[in-house]
């Protein structure tokens, strides 16, 4: 039982890591524009498949193609901002509900239409390597998953707060008309922030190639579970999506390791339920309500 | 001259809320814009500022169409502006707001020296530079907005009710940093309902009624106007 518990404990934290970093894309997004973009889920397929790509042409393991999955994130990033988003700045937070849930839809489709509905693998010794500690299993795939989400989650934190963009980033997420008259150009740091957003997504679909088949619709249980973890951490908190992505990944964990598989998304269910019950603004949520 | 406002029209949507204004502060200048609250005077700042857009006139900086100039370029040109309310950046610390007035690339390299300046004005700054600026008190968020604004070496600066919600002593304070910081050769012009304070500090003054300016006088000419007095100073 302690075996059980401590397996789907370690199990949990590590998967909960690609949470964490879906989440802390989703929540860069949010804390600079105030918008949710409901179409994290398809670009981080979108970032499955150009992982694949890279494999077909190069042969090389998933790992390889972060500079290129990033590079192509960061171009269909700026070609979304561009066409759909920037229109829509200023407007209502609906309509950006409406039309990134469209895009999410979109984007699911293309893939379809591109590469077919049959699932796509990267073969890799990487895949079914693990850590052998005592007698614990560390899937290889998830472990490196995790330590990549922590480098990234401390970049991010580090640009905020250390740097001029950082910090001009930050003014744009407090108060965008100050910013402007502080001199600072906001539709570029929109632009930017929803950059690495998407880039977040799209790392996050690399990093889960070794774990899960590539298709159009590999996304959706990210739909719930990462969306979950950053209420529940507090939307518009980096902190909070950190948190928020592991809890989410440990109750997963321990209810599919312990009870049934198929219970994991009624774990996370009850988990949203009871924070929202006890604490609605989330961990670290300061308790803003818009609208 | 600094700034010139030549027959502005604006308001919102539908709505016209500046009627004809014309207007200018010279190099050096104080010019205090006062009237009471719902005339149209933080309207006008925040056109200066690229925030609101106009329906007719012209308005030229340093001889340049201000219009045209996109609002994030305005700090550029040396337009500061501190918005009713201060504008000051609570989730930042008070050293990071004094480093985003900075942001402009031709103050970027003064900054180090700007800031040292600052806490010197005010060393309760200096205090509290790695506290959030949310933490401050009232007075104390004034201060910071001022000298978050001379970061970027303004040519003009604008203030938009600077004795707003501050104790009256601190508003007296306020006033006289704001004759000393004109002192320095900032032009300056001030949005207020606060006359009193507000001429008394300015070379020239403009009153504002319900959208259009209904007089233009130096500034201790209006302090001693009867008319001004009977409508607003209750004497
Ligand atoms: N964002 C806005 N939308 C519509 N009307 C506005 C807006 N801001 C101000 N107004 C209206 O414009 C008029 C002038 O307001 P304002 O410029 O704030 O005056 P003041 O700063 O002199 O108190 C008021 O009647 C106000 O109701
Ligand atoms: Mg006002």
């Amino acid at each position: 039982m302690t075996w059980v518990f401590v397996q789907s404990l370690i199990s949990g934290i590590l998967s909960g890591g690609v949470y964490a970093l879906f989440g802390v894309g989703i929540t860069i997004i949010f804390g600079v524009m105030k918008m949710v973009d409901f179409s994290a889920c398809s670009q981080l397929v979108w970032g499955m498949y150009f992982t694949w790509i890279f494999y077909a042409v190069t042969g090389l393991n998933c790992y390889y193609a972060i500079p290129f999955v990033v590079i192509c994130m960061g171009a269909l990033a700026f070609v979304i901002f561009k066409l759909i988003v920037r229109p829509l700045l200023g407007s209502n937070d609906t309509s950006f509900i409406l039309v990134t849930l469209g895009l999410s839809y979109f984007l699911q489709n293309l893939a379809e239409f591109v590469f077919g509905t049959d699932p796509k693998t990267i073969p890799s010794p990487i895949k079914t390597s693990s850590i052998q500690i005592g007698e614990y299993t560390i899937g290889l795939p998830r472990f490196i998953a995790f330590c990549a989400m922590i480098v990234l989650v401390f970049a991010v934190y580090a640009l905020l707060n250390k740097t001029t963009l950082g910090r001009a980033m930050r003014a744009t997420a407090e108060k965008p008309e100050v910013a402007q008259m502080l001199g600072i150009n906001t539709k570029k740091t929109f632009t930017i922030a929803f950059m690495i957003g998407v880039i977040f997504a799209g790392i996050s679909g690399l990093l889960i190639t070794p774990i899960y088949y590539v298709t159009p619709t590999s996304g959706s249980m990210f739909r719930t579970a990462a969306y979950i973890a950053v209420i529940i951490g507090g939307l518009g908190d980096i902190k909070g999506a950190l948190v928020g992505g592991i809890v989410i990944g440990v109750i997963e964990g321990l209810v599919t390791g312990m009870i049934s598989n198929d219970l994991g998304p009624v774990g996370i269910g009850l988990a949203l339920l009871l924070v929202l019950y006890i604490r609605p603004q989330g961990f670290f949520g300061k308790g803003e309500r818009r609208a | 001259m600094l700034l010139e406002i030549k027959d502005v029209c604006a308001g919102y949507g539908d709505l016209q809320v500046l009627f004809n204004i014309s207007m200018h502060v010279n190099e050096g200048e104080v010019v205090s814009l006062v009237g009471s609250n719902g005339a149209g005077k933080t309207t006008l700042l925040r056109i200066l500022s690229g925030l609101e857009p106009i329906k007719s006139g012209i308005i030229t900086f340093c001889g340049k169409d201000l219009m045209a100039m996109k609002s994030y370029e305005r700090a550029d040109y040396g337009i500061a502006h501190i918005p009713q309310g201060r504008g000051i950046l609570g989730s930042l610390t008070v050293k990071e707001n004094l480093v985003m007035g900075a942001y402009p690339k031709a103050v970027r390299a003064n900054m180090e020296k700007n800031i040292a300046k600052a806490y010197e004005m005010f060393p309760i700054l200096n205090e509290r530079k790695n506290q959030l600026a949310g933490s401050l008190s009232g007075g104390e968020q004034q201060m910071l907005a001022i000298s978050r604004a001379l970061m970027i070496e303004p040519k003009l600066l604008m203030l938009d009710e600077p004795s707003l919600g501050l104790a009256p002593i601190v508003v007296k304070e306020m006033f006289n940093i704001i004759s000393e910081v004109a002192k320095n050769g900032v032009s300056i012009l001030i949005v207020e309902q606060n006359l009193k304070q507000a001429l008394s500090v300015a070379d020239r003054g403009y009153v504002i009624e319900t959208g259009s300016l209904v007089m233009e006088d130096k500034a201790s000419d209006l302090l001693n106007n009867k008319a001004i007095q009977a409508a607003y100073l209750g004497i």
